[in-house]
């Protein structure tokens, strides 16, 4: 539990934060956000004493975090920033034992437990352990950062805008990601971004900074749906039913689809049958269960060849990723005039679908 | 001023030490490492024997002036006159390098700041002074001899290891630095776990020009009895012979090589592969 009190910090008489106070209770995953220069980043920085308060302070389970000489403060704290830190000297490996290491774990505890975080964060540990920061793409090294913060099972999370130098594909796969660790884990976390999307996401709170004050803080449903003031309203936008879409992952709300693989021997009888069930789309795969296009079972009708009737359409024009919000979902469908996408995972292959039916059954509710 | 604010052009836009392009592929580079090695130890062990044999010296010296009849310094060995060469510079570098680097790491400090400029402007001053200069004021109070010559040497060769310290130092990004504090590194720690080892190659660059620099300065300390191979140039000079000459600048211009050689070697060492 983190405990802001009236917490205010001053430079040279302007003040960055003034007069904070809020509780992040175990386990919940806490976003900060708000307009540049809204003292979200010296907020952060003032749990873990990278910053100092002028007046107030910062309570950690209940115990003063200047109470604690800051090293020892920040070792039992994980901390992620934007630019990662990642140290360009040292592999993989040994970035994530830093933490440990400073604890003065033995060798014999610190191997064990970097396998296990880069099997957490989806990395195979043969292939990465010996790597240098400079072989890593943006989104491995990024998820690396997140491992060597969580190296030492520390209670609480800092984050500072930790996917916001990623591109917004990689962003959203991370994002999945960190929200299935955090619902294991059950971390302590307090996550600074300028991304509303993102905060809607993935918060279980969001915290509205404006000017070093807070505005408010709220559940994300409830600061989309009761905005405080003008100025939250202005902040979440006019677009707040499609942001609440930003809360549902696709791959919580696919259904299964009709398929058919193109080469299959059968192909002719499958599409009668699919017909005989009164399907009218059906998606077309290839041999390596890609997506190959979509067949519109109305026009088979009369034709030689049924193969004939295959719209080609790759996954990447009408598809969605698996770990896609349901609102990208919503933009496909309004981008391609469709009123069904079909849903592939990370390794491009169809997995179902989701309909424009389903989104409006979330919004509804 | 000899060196300029980057000596060698090695700053951090050049050369930075934490990102070099895929160059330094691991596996073959350490091969290839072992064959340097030996190579620079070849190298050196030829010039140990070209020096021990005197002989030699004279025949090819010989082929250069047939008509002269004295081709080698008479009054000390070249073996002799390199060793006391290679005392003058280790001595002076070694003071160099012991106040250079702390000097370079306490500006860069939070609490040395303030000194940053007076640092720079005192060893950039140091460079200035010709040595045969400082030679000169110092002897009235240092006497003859070694003492005076470390002095003027010690006061030329510091430059390049402050500004490669500091040059190092301020290359570490400040994300490295900022993640390493905020993970409980103490300033100590950051220093030597993370500051130092991104900064090695750039000081090490320092140490290397500054110690050929000395190797050449050193001849001056003949001026003063301190002995070395300026005593065989000065020797010629002053009888007109050019084959002291030649016999005092050439093994100073090879011992600067091999030198500079071993010091590339060891800042191999220090840079771990892979990065």
């Amino acid at each position: 539990m983190i405990e802001l009190r009236n917490v205010t910090k001053r430079y040279e008489g302007q003040a960055a934060v003034e007069l904070l106070s809020f509780t992040v209770e175990a386990g919940e995953l806490c976003v900060l956000i708000g307009p540049s220069g809204c003292g979200k980043s010296t907020t952060l920085k003032l749990i873990n004493r990278m910053i100092e308060p002028s007046e107030g302070e910062v309570l950690i389970d209940g115990r003063p975090a200047a109470g604690v000489r800051p090293e020892l403060l920040r070792r039992q704290i994980g901390y992620v920033i934007q630019s990662i830190g990642l140290f360009p000297h040292m592999t993989v490996a040994e970035n994530i034992a830093v933490v440990p290491r400073l604890l003065g774990w033995s060798r014999q505890r610190v191997a064990p437990r970097v396998e296990e975080l880069l099997d957490l964060i989806g990395l195979d540990p043969s292939l990465y352990r010996a790597k240098y920061p400079r072989e890593l793409s943006g989104g491995e090294a990024q998820r690396i950062g997140v491992a060597r913060a969580l190296a030492a099972d520390p209670p609480i999370l800092l984050m500072d805008e930790p996917f916001g130098a990623v591109d917004p594909l990689n962003r959203e796969v991370l994002q999945a990601e960190f929200l299935k660790i955090q619902r294991n884990l059950k971390k302590t976390v307090v996550f600074v971004t300028h991304d509303l999307d993102e905060a809607i996401r993935l918060a279980d709170r969001i915290v509205l900074l404006s000017r070093g004050r807070l505005v408010q803080i709220d559940t994300p449903e409830n600061l989309l749906s009761h905005p405080k003031n003008k100025f939250v309203r202005n902040f979440v936008g006019g677009d707040r039913a499609l942001k609440r879409l930003s809360r549902f992952i696709v791959s919580e709300h696919l259904q299964p689809a009709a398929s058919i693989a193109l080469f299959d021997a059968q192909f002719g009888t499958r599409i009668a049958a699919l017909k005989e069930e009164g399907k009218r789309f059906v998606w077309i795969t290839d041999r390596s269960e890609s997506l190959f296009g979509w067949i519109d079972l109305r026009e088979v009708d009369g034709l030689a060849n049924p193969k004939l009737a295959v719209t080609r359409a790759t996954g990447a024009d009408i598809a969605v990723r698996s770990s896609a919000s349901l609102r990208e979902a919503l933009s496909r469908m309004l981008g391609q005039g469709i009123k069904v996408v079909p849903v592939l995972d990370d390794a491009g292959r169809l997995v179902g679908e989701v309909s424009l039916a389903d989104i409006e059954r979330m919004t509804g509710t | 001023m000899r060196v300029a604010e980057d000596p060698l052009g090695l700053a951090p836009s050049a050369r930075p030490a934490h990102r070099r392009s895929g160059a330094a592929a691991s596996a073959p580079s350490r091969s290839r490492g072992y064959l340097r090695w030996a190579f620079t130890l070849l190298a050196i062990a030829l010039f140990g024997l070209a020096v021990a044999d005197m002989p030699a010296w004279k025949a090819a010296l010989s082929l250069l002036f047939p008509g002269s009849t004295e081709l080698v310094y008479p009054r000390a060995s070249l073996a002799a006159l390199v060793g006391e060469h290679l005392f003058l510079v280790a001595v002076s570098s070694a003071f160099a390098i012991g106040l250079g680097l702390p000097l370079g790491v306490l500006v860069t400090r939070q609490g040395g700041r303030a000194f940053l400029p007076l640092v720079n402007d005192l060893s950039s001053l140091g460079q200035t002074i010709p040595p045969v200069a400082v030679l000169a004021l110092s002897v009235p109070l240092l006497g003859f001899g070694t003492a005076p010559t470390v002095l003027a040497l010690f006061l030329y060769s510091i430059l390049p290891i402050v500004r490669n310290t500091i040059a190092g130092l301020n290359q570490v990004p400040a994300d490295v630095i900022e993640a390493a504090r905020g993970m409980g590194m103490t300033s100590a720690q950051c220093l030597f776990r993370v500051e130092l080892p991104l900064a090695v190659r750039v000081i090490m660059a320092g140490v290397r020009i500054s110690v050929v620099i000395n190797i050449g300065t050193a001849v001056v300390g003949a001026v003063v009895g301190a002995g070395g191979l300026g005593t065989a140039i000065i020797a010629g000079l002053v009888r007109e012979n050019s084959a002291f000459v030649l016999e005092g600048a050439v093994a100073a211009g090879l011992l600067a090589l091999l030198i500079d050689q071993l010091l590339g070697r060891v800042e191999e060492l220090f840079a771990r592969e892979g990065w």
